[in-house]
């Protein structure tokens, strides 16, 4: 598997959890989405959704990211790095 | 859904959890769904002292596996008087079926143990902690009498004593538990009000890994996120035990089930039981077993063997704890398990579902699941270590609480057969009776006996004329209005007690006393215990100056035993009700009902006349 599909997997898993968190169609979040963008994205489901990657990509976060990772690329990013 | 679940997991293997995404994806196609005919609809109302909104989707989703479809509604975090106190607020608009009051003393205190209070300090924050619990329970109780839960206090896991905490009378985990049963004592005043045993699932699942500091932190949160499902089937397995009727008979097989091996092929000194493993996990299953047996779970046995192999080990294995005395009923033979099972309700005079069936062979549970689907089924592991887990997880026989009447059916039971010795050498069914010497006792309602009266109203399903499941709490007001008289019947005989068998409540319109409720257990049947109750509710409704007592007959697929009650009484048919019942008449101005002769009645408590 090279880097790119890999990169791609990445984004897919993410954005099928928070399909699942959000309740909506996970085709329809874009690259860019953040809390600004998706309704669904309050701060309660923003946890759920931090503590549902945890699980799904075996990563534990700091308490710092869980406040600032508030966008798909910030989270694609930080999830990018721990596989590596 | 149906996919997903299993209530018990095989020993060994990894549990299947179900992650936080999955929770979500499968809350929300449940509620999508809309209702469900296999599942009981139930608004929840949650008021907390921290943030549990978290738990609803691993609430829904174990709801569900318990049969409950959960609408929940969270209040505002902290919030518990302003609501219960204020009938239009939007705790009462959502008329939840159920309440949960959770509070912790660590969200109200912030300082609880983290500083070191003295112990007079620290129990005076408990015990205000402990009356504002039960002053909310009361307050919800002006506006509503669903049943509501109340949070235990689960210990801390560290305390500023470190490891010597145990050796100081008042340290938190003391103060704590002195707290709880405090909180048991006070709750069981307010009616339909019952604990819910946090604390004992923080402790089983492990106080150190139960929270997350971030999610505290950031949210107070108080659950880790890997521990909210355990907490949600626990709290799921909680609001189905209000609401569910529990099961009356665990159904035992023999072989690899209550010993290892095969007795028809590896004899009575071949099986597995003992002290040592294999035979050990056995012999523990045992225990377990005849602890359900000591609270009131009726046993029986379905095994393909042959009959007189089975009987030798129960009479002679050395190791055997379950023996012939702890057997209500036993079918050992080559018919279809199914069949078996259904003999065995109808020989016990219950109804199927009200049988759980541990068998080790998933080929026998499927057939019974095919033939005999009302009968419970326990999803057995593979390794008989975890038989005993099977057991207590699967909820079954979960009930709030074990009556007298409880404890004593296995020996009740006992005392039937010994019963049937007497009849079969009777020559008539009065000489039987007579040769009984029963003696009634006929009283009113009161707190003693509410909650056994309730646990018949709301268990019985075949002598019982109207079906009306009052709750503790409607049954608790009955009996102290003037409007309704609420009577109760012991029997007991030459050989024990029975136990408080029948309940009677009449509600009064004008000079016309109707009956309410008339109900009766399935164990006194046969014995004229009927007319006693019959004769107390026409002697109660003349004492109150009525001139007619009307009896309801509402059919239902089980009552059918009772469809001619009234006119055996001696009440004349009215005619056919709204409902579908009929509808009777005694008028007490020319009909006197006999006080049956072959029942003695007990002088010393007749409250009621």
């Amino acid at each position: 598997m090279n880097s790119l599909s890999a990169a791609d997997e990445t984004g897919q898993r993410l954005r099928q959890v928070m399909g699942a968190v959000f309740g909506i169609d996970a085709a329809t979040i874009s690259p860019d989405a953040s809390s600004a963008t998706i309704a669904e994205w309050d701060s309660v489901r923003h946890l759920q959704l931090m503590l549902a990657l945890e699980e799904e990509f075996s990563v534990q976060f700091e308490t710092d990211e869980l406040v600032s990772l508030r966008t798909f690329p910030l989270i694609e990013q930080r999830l990018r790095t721990s596989r590596l | 859904m149906t996919e997903t679940v299993m209530l018990s997991e095989p020993l060994g293997a990894k549990p299947r959890q179900l992650g936080a995404a999955e929770y979500a994806r499968l809350a929300r196609e449940l509620k999508l769904a809309g209702p469900q005919a296999h599942l009981r609809a139930v608004r929840l109302g949650v008021l907390s002292s921290c943030t549990l909104q978290f738990l609803e989707p691993s609430l829904v989703v174990e709801g569900a596996r318990r049969d409950l479809q959960l609408s929940v509604q969270f209040g505002p975090f902290g919030q518990f008087e302003q609501l219960l106190a204020n009938a239009e607020s939007d705790l009462f608009a959502f008329q939840p079926e159920v309440l949960l009051l959770f509070m912790r003393p660590e969200d109200l205190y912030p300082d609880f143990a983290y500083r070191f209070y003295t112990g007079d300090d620290m129990r005076a924050l408990l015990r205000s902690t402990v009356e504002r619990l039960v002053n909310c329970a009361r307050l919800f109780r002006q506006f509503s009498s669903a049943p509501v839960l109340v949070g235990n206090f689960a210990t801390p896991p560290s305390s500023p004593l470190g490891p010597f905490a145990a050796n100081v009378d008042d340290s938190v985990a003391y103060l704590l538990a002195e707290a709880n049963r405090t909180l048991r004592a006070e709750l069981s005043a307010v009616a339909d009000a019952t604990v819910w045993d946090y604390a004992g699932v923080v402790r089983d699942a492990g106080a150190e890994s139960w929270t997350d500091p971030r999610l505290w932190a950031l949210a107070r949160v108080p659950v880790a996120s890997d521990r909210q499902p355990i907490l949600a089937r626990h709290l799921a397995r909680t609001l189905a035990g209000l609401f569910a009727t529990p099961a009356k008979c665990l159904v035992l097989d023999l072989d690899n089930t209550l010993w290892g091996g095969v007795i028809g092929d590896d004899g009575l000194e071949g099986i597995q039981l003992g002290d040592d493993y294999p035979g050990v996990a056995f012999k523990n299953f045992q225990r377990a077993v005849l602890g359900l047996a000591d609270r009131g779970i009726l046993l029986a046995i379905v095994s393909k063997n042959y009959p007189e192999v089975v009987e030798q080990a129960l009479r002679e294995h050395p190791e055997m704890l379950i023996r012939p005395e702890h057997i209500a009923a036993m079918r050992v033979n080559w018919s279809a398990k199914s069949q078996n099972l259904l003999e065995i309700a109808r020989e016990l005079n219950i109804g199927v579902d009200a049988l759980v069936h541990f068998d080790d062979n998933p080929m026998e549970r499927a057939e019974i699941a095919a033939n005999a689907p009302a009968v419970r089924l326990i999803d057995v592991p593979t390794d008989p270590l975890g038989y005993v887990r099977a057991l207590s997880d699967c909820g079954f026989f979960d009930t709030r609480s074990v009556s007298q009447e409880d404890r004593q059916r296995v020996e009740m039971y006992r005392t039937e057969r010994a019963r049937d010795e007497v009849r079969a050498k009777s020559g008539s069914v009065e000489a039987f009776l007579d040769d009984l010497a029963m003696v009634a006792e006929v009283g009113a309602v009161d707190s003693a006996n509410l909650g056994r009266v309730a646990q018949l109203l709301g268990k019985t399903n075949q002598f019982n004329l109207t079906t009306r499941r009052h709750s503790q709490s409607e049954i608790s007001r009955m009996s102290t209005q003037s409007d309704y008289t609420a009577i109760y019947v012991r029997l007991r005989d030459r050989f024990g007690d029975l136990g408080l068998i029948a309940v009677g409540l009449i509600a009064y319109q004008g000079d016309e006393a109707v009956i309410d409720s008339f109900v009766m257990s399935c164990r006194a049947m046969g014995r004229q215990a009927e007319n006693a109750l019959a004769w107390a509710l026409a002697d109660a409704a003349r004492q109150r100056g009525c001139s007619t007592l009307i009896g309801d007959y509402i059919p239902t697929p089980r009552n059918g035993i009772v469809a001619d009650l009234y006119p055996s009484l001696g009440f004349s048919a009215l005619g056919p009700l709204e409902n579908g019942g009929q509808r009777f008449a005694l008028d007490l101005s020319e009909t006197t009902l006999e006080w049956p002769s072959v029942i003695r009645q007990s002088l010393l408590s007749n409250q009621s006349r």
